[in-house]
């Protein structure tokens, strides 16, 4: 990934942008990392932060007229935070304890005039920048700053003054001789406090200086600070100084610089379900602690963070996308050392939700997909990662588990039906039914064309392999004559529409929702809460298609809280469950956690996560063509294993029913009988071994001898099919059937286990 | 390790099908992604069939397996 490509998609996500009231505030005060800890009592950590951005933290925490307040976001819920007398607590609560940082001395001197707050704060920073700095002001300069307010002592003040010493300002009086020309001539730069009356007297400071540089008339002069807040004051002390230091080293004095002073901040937050709660009142003697700890709890703590809350992929791995973004750009450029990320990247599920809550449009879905296709590239990509995914889709594209054919006594086709490999592997029976129904109520030839889309390959970043898929899926469509595909899964549908534009495909919903579905009689039941696949999200027209059969079912159904584009995926979308079948059990949970009413879905991945977390959830094709005695909410998830002898069965059937095939005689192996408790099957589905692969082992363990046998009279045997080692443990019963008692695999490889060893 | 090592020593019990040897540890090289790996694990002496118990399948070897698909 290149640093530009990581820079922009940074560049999108808000939630390190600074909260509102430091973007205010003239001297960015972190304003919601102060609240944070006051709310808690933390008042030590309070000063810590104050005394990291404040000057003369001991008088500005005290006086701070807290522009902040008319950023904050609170307003809209109640009335802004009183920082300022949160700042005034955490400064009455204890002192400040600095620590004294020996800054090298540059050589360089700086004359600073006035002994008002904005020439305080800046002869502070000269000296912090290493400069010899002597401070020109009136004898009565203490006493003047006592006067700025009642909330100041003089205890206050000498203690900021004697800090000031100890950092190596000298501070000499102001006489008749002092003028800002001659200072020039003595030191290397000046700068000027316009808070400062006696400042004011010099005619060429006065409302002359650059508002951004405060660079005045006389060259190597700077003023600023004319004004009647007390934080704006220090602010420009601050900017002259670095005004100062871009002179000293002759560089530009204004160029970027915008974000010195209050701009505003791209931070978003999201208020909506705030309670309004009005400030707590401000006492004239100060807050009190339990005050002061009530009156910072009602910050905000103002952050995005839009995506994270509804995505259990984004809250697993704890973070937000910039940062995310930044360890995937690390993870890519790993040479040596572990790829961290590789299982984040591997786990989003290419929903794209994120990119549709996001103020800023960040896609979670492209920076991982094109991480997945990098690695793939780099030959990075875990080999674990999505093979059971990617062996399913060469398995879905075997000639046992594909068809296409014409409709039975038809030349040729005007629509292909394309049931895709979930629907027909989970629900063969109205994978059926609906082609029925199709060939009824559609004229012309309605073709049947079972494979898989390429869906995998894409989800898992594999474009070699999606192209090869795309190439074969043109070259079928073609030798069909180019029909009109009606695609019965959304994912399948994205897939035409993304990688095969010249495919015309359109969705199983929109046609059923034109041509008319069966009649169905409207059993009474409560409302359903309508889940939309994460493919369906720009897909508006096939949502509405939906939304319309299901009122005819007359079946009320209820909307999520996100549904639409907005809709959260089941887990299976972009291979999740494949990769990290935990967090996908996490993300169909938190999802049918949304409503406590039946699931109403029309996608069968969809169908089979969710009832997989007990859920009831009823596929809408069930309503319209329901299953013999009882009704689809009820159905059993239906293993790996199930899915892939109910797609060779379907084949079978519809060939010999429809097409009037003969059968070919299947593999031997394939007619081994297996048995096994419900222990065992789960142990197997939870492992991804296939009762196909065991018949595939105990057929080899049997045919060549190579097992081992157990004291018990069980037998373990293994073999390696592909990348993979799956070892069995069985027993062979008279009855002619095995009994498996378990199975487990491995990808290391074991001399002594391959076929033929030694 | 070296306890789950001491664990095959059950394995014992287990004979090869085909020789009608019982299972003895000996060496045996274990590869993945250009490592190699020598561990003790049950193996026909006879024929030199190798035997991976599940323990060590779904744990330690599981575990190798996924650090070094991170590598």
């Amino acid at each position: 990934m290149e640093k530009s490509t990581l820079v922009e998609f940074e560049s999108k996500c808000v939630q390190e942008e600074p909260p509102r009231c430091r973007a205010a505030c003239p001297l960015h005060l972190d304003g919601r990392a102060l609240c944070e800890a006051a709310a808690k009592g933390r008042f030590d950590e309070g000063r810590k932060i104050i005394q990291k951005t404040l000057p003369l933290p001991g008088i500005l925490a005290r006086i701070c007229d807290a522009p902040c307040r008319d950023a904050c976001l609170r307003q809209e819920k109640g009335g802004a935070l009183e920082l300022g007398a949160l700042e005034r607590f955490c400064a009455d609560e204890g002192p400040f304890r600095r620590p004294r940082i020996l800054v090298p001395k540059t050589g360089r001197t700086a004359a600073v005039l006035g002994g008002g707050i904005s020439s305080l704060t800046a002869a502070l920073d000269g000296a912090g920048k290493g400069y010899s700095v002597t401070v020109f002001r009136a004898e009565t300069g203490g006493r003047e700053l006592l006067s700025l307010s009642s909330l100041l002592t003089e205890d206050v003040v000498r203690e900021e003054l004697e800090w000031m010493e100890k950092l190596g300002v000298l501070f000499l009086p102001w006489d008749a001789s002092v003028s800002p020309e001659g200072l020039a001539e003595r030191f290397d730069a000046v700068y000027a406090g316009l808070d400062d009356p006696l400042c004011r007297s010099f005619p060429e400071l006065l409302g002359r200086e650059d508002p951004v540089s405060l660079e005045t008339a006389v060259p190597g002069v700077f003023a600023g600070g004319n004004t009647p807040s007390f934080i704006f004051r220090a602010a420009a002390g601050r900017r002259g100084m670095k005004s100062v230091e871009r002179f000293l080293q002759g560089a530009s004095l204004t160029s970027s610089r915008e974000k010195e002073g209050p701009y505003e901040t791209r931070l978003f937050t999201n208020i909506e379900g705030i309670d309004p709660a009005p400030p707590v009142p401000v006492p004239p003697r100060g807050y009190s602690g339990d005050e002061a700890v009530r009156e910072a709890g009602r910050c905000l703590l103002c952050e995005c963070m839009e995506c994270v809350k509804s995505c259990a992929f984004l809250q697993h791995y704890k973070g937000y996308p910039k940062k995310f973004a930044r360890e995937i750009y690390n993870n890519l450029s790993v040479i040596q050392g572990t790829r961290l990320a590789n299982g984040m990247i591997n786990s989003c599920t290419l929903c794209g939700q994120c990119e549709r809550v996001c103020p800023g449009g960040f896609s979670m879905r492209d920076l991982c997909r094109t991480a997945r296709q990098e690695m793939v590239l780099q030959q990075k990509m875990p080999p674990s990662a999505h093979e059971f995914a990617l062996e399913d889709m060469a398995f879905s594209n075997s000639p046992g588990a594909s068809l296409l054919r014409h409709e039975p006594g038809h030349g040729g086709s005007a629509f292909l039906f394309f049931p895709g490999c979930r629907l027909a592997g989970i629900s063969p029976r109205t994978t059926e039914s609906v082609y029925a129904h199709l060939r009824k109520v559609l004229d012309g030839g309605v073709g049947f064309w079972l494979r898989c889309c390429g869906a995998p390959a894409r989800w898992a970043g594999r474009r070699k392999e999606l192209e090869a898929a795309g190439k074969e899926l043109l070259d079928q469509w073609r030798s069909m004559g180019s029909p009109l595909v009606i695609a019965a899964c959304t994912s399948c549908l994205e897939v035409f529409r993304k990688e095969l534009p010249e495919v015309r495909a359109v969705s199983l919903w929109t046609v059923l929702r034109e041509k008319g579905v069966p009649e169905t009689v409207p059993a009474p039941s409560a409302p359903a809460a309508l889940h939309d696949p994460c493919t369906a999200a720009e897909l508006p027209e096939v949502r509405a298609a939906v939304r319309d059969l299901v009122a005819r079912t007359g079946r009320r159904a209820e909307e999520l809280p996100l549904s639409g584009e907005l809709t959260s995926c089941c887990g299976f979308g972009g291979l999740q469950e494949c990769a990290n079948p935990g967090l996908a059990a996490k993300t169909a949970r938190e999802r049918c956690g949304q409503s406590s009413s039946d699931f109403l879905v029309y996608c069968a991945m969809c169908r089979d996560l969710f009832a997989r977390t007990g859920k009831r959830t009823v596929h809408l094709l069930d309503l319209f063509f329901p299953p013999p005695g009882g009704a689809g909410a009820d159905l059993p998830p239906v293993s790996w294993s199930d899915q892939r002898e109910n797609r060779t069965a379907l084949v079978r059937n519809m060939r010999k029913s429809l097409w009037k095939e003969e059968e070919e005689m299947e593999e031997e192996e394939g007619t081994l009988s297996l048995v096994m408790d419900e222990g065992t099957e789960k142990t197997l589905e939870s492992r991804r071994i296939l009762a196909g692969t065991v018949r595939q082992v105990i057929w080899h363990g049997e045919a060549s001898g190579r097992k081992i046998a157990r004291p018990d009279g069980t037998f373990i045997t293994c073999l390696k099919p592909a990348a993979v080692t799956y070892w069995v443990v069985y027993r062979p019963r008279e009855d002619g059937l095995f009994e498996v008692l378990n199975g487990w695999s491995h990808r290391m490889e074991v001399k002594g286990t391959e076929e033929g060893a030694p | 390790m070296k306890e789950l090592v001491k664990s095959f020593e059950k394995y014992g019990e287990y004979r090869c099908a085909s020789c009608g040897c019982p299972l003895e540890l000996r060496k045996t090289d274990i590869t993945y992604l250009g490592s190699v790996f020598s561990v003790d694990l049950p193996v026909c002496p006879s024929c030199g069939m190798a035997f991976v118990p599940e323990e060590l399948a779904t744990g330690k070897m599981l575990e190798v397996e996924k650090i070094l698909e991170d590598k």
